[in-house]
């Protein structure tokens, strides 16, 4: 068996991209558009925009800051293309547990679907700072990806946070 | 990271992420990233290709008529296409640079690709307008040939036809120019909300 060639490799390293990552990379689709259809599309371009970025990954930063930097950067553009559809509730969230309780898992389909629609309506830069910190990126890692500093990450999380707040308070009263 | 202190993030990121979701089909992923770059490898070469079959067509043209006038719009007609080809690469310099870039960065690059789409737009109304005046121009004089060496004048329905197809063609293209413009400018327009946003949150 010979040496593989870069295609190959970069095939292998694209896989074990997408299946460390994949699913961080459709809730940032899932946070940019709220139409399905529309969704999977973005989720394929921001795949697209990775794979063709995938070569130039020199460990500057971390992988996931990397394709999360990456995705958002796409998200935005697709979002500068067209006007947002009017908010509802999404139907789509995280796919269900077969095992868990159907109770439990249908209380938290519903706070993920509201979660979605309150990050829906924060303007894109909170939204953005936000689905950040949700995935779990360290306020440095967020500096990297939006090209701020620090400081600023931990003044525009807090506003977004209070933001947020207000947002699912409304969102529940509306439900209720 | 999240702080370990910080519940109510704690608690959002776990609504938010839910249970894994199933890792994407990453077969069907790279089945469109191949459809995807053959496109846009189509697309180039197509842009290559128009050109190469104007210039046959356009020496096809003039060889079959060795008039002054014929040749003379032919030969505008080949410069042009050439020069559209030549302006639209140069056009495009400078607009490429790669995707991990800060989402500021990533915005101010996308800003200047649409100015650069909306100039090439412009540049293309004018010269479609210079490309119907040599083609109005081209068509009159044939008509012309064609009545004195039958001797029988063009009727002239046949010039209003010609003229006409010559116009509907043109009012498409310069129809589809102005939709695109206008969407591009809409597009800029949100792209630099988006710069003044994402500034305005770090004040």
């Amino acid at each position: 068996m010979g040496e593989p060639d870069g295609r190959e490799l970069q095939e292998a390293r694209f896989e074990q991209a997408l299946n460390a990552h994949g699913a961080a990379l459709r809730r940032v689709a899932a946070a940019y558009e709220r139409d399905v259809a529309r969704r999977e599309d973005l989720f394929q371009d921001i795949c697209l925009a990775i794979w063709r970025a995938l070569p130039r990954f020199r460990g500057e930063a971390s992988q996931r800051t990397f394709v999360l930097r990456i995705a958002h950067n796409r998200a935005v553009t697709h979002s500068t293309r067209r006007r947002p559809p009017a908010l509802e509730l999404s139907e789509a969230g995280p796919l269900a547990d077969p095992a868990a309780d159907p109770e439990a898992e249908m209380s938290r389909r519903q706070r993920h679907a509201r979660l979605e629609a309150a990050l829906h309506r924060l303007p894109i830069a909170m939204r953005q700072i936000l689905t950040l910190a949700l995935e779990g990126l360290a306020h440095r890692d967020i500096a990297d990806v939006l090209g701020i500093s620090e400081n600023n990450v931990a003044v525009r999380l807090s506003r977004a946070r209070d933001r947020l707040r207000r947002e699912l308070r409304q969102e529940e009263a509306g439900t209720k | 990271m999240i702080d370990r202190d910080d519940a109510e993030l704690r608690a959002w990121a776990a609504d938010w992420r839910g249970e894994d979701e199933a890792a994407p089909d990453a077969a069907e992923v790279r089945r469109r990233i191949r459809t995807s770059s053959r496109r846009q490898a189509a697309f180039t070469v197509g842009e290559f290709a128009i050109t190469v079959a104007v210039l046959a067509l356009v020496t096809w043209q003039a060889g079959r008529l060795p008039a002054v006038w014929n040749v003379a719009a032919m030969g505008a007609l080949g410069i042009l296409a050439v020069a559209a080809l030549a302006y639209t690469l140069w056009n495009r310099m400078g607009t490429w640079k790669p995707a991990a870039e800060s989402t500021g960065a990533h915005l101010d690059l996308l800003a200047l690709r649409l100015r650069r789409r909306l100039r090439a737009l412009h540049v293309g109304l004018y010269l479609l307008a210079v490309e119907t005046l040599v083609l109005a121009g081209w068509l009159w004089f044939l008509l012309g040939e064609r009545a004195s060496r039958t001797g029988v004048p063009a009727p002239a329905l046949r010039y209003v036809t010609n003229f006409a197809l010559l116009a509907v063609w043109i009012c498409l293209f310069a129809a589809g120019c102005i939709w695109v413009i206008r969407r591009t400018r809409r597009q800029l327009h949100e792209v630099f909300r988006l710069r003044s946003e994402l500034g305005n949150a770090a004040d």
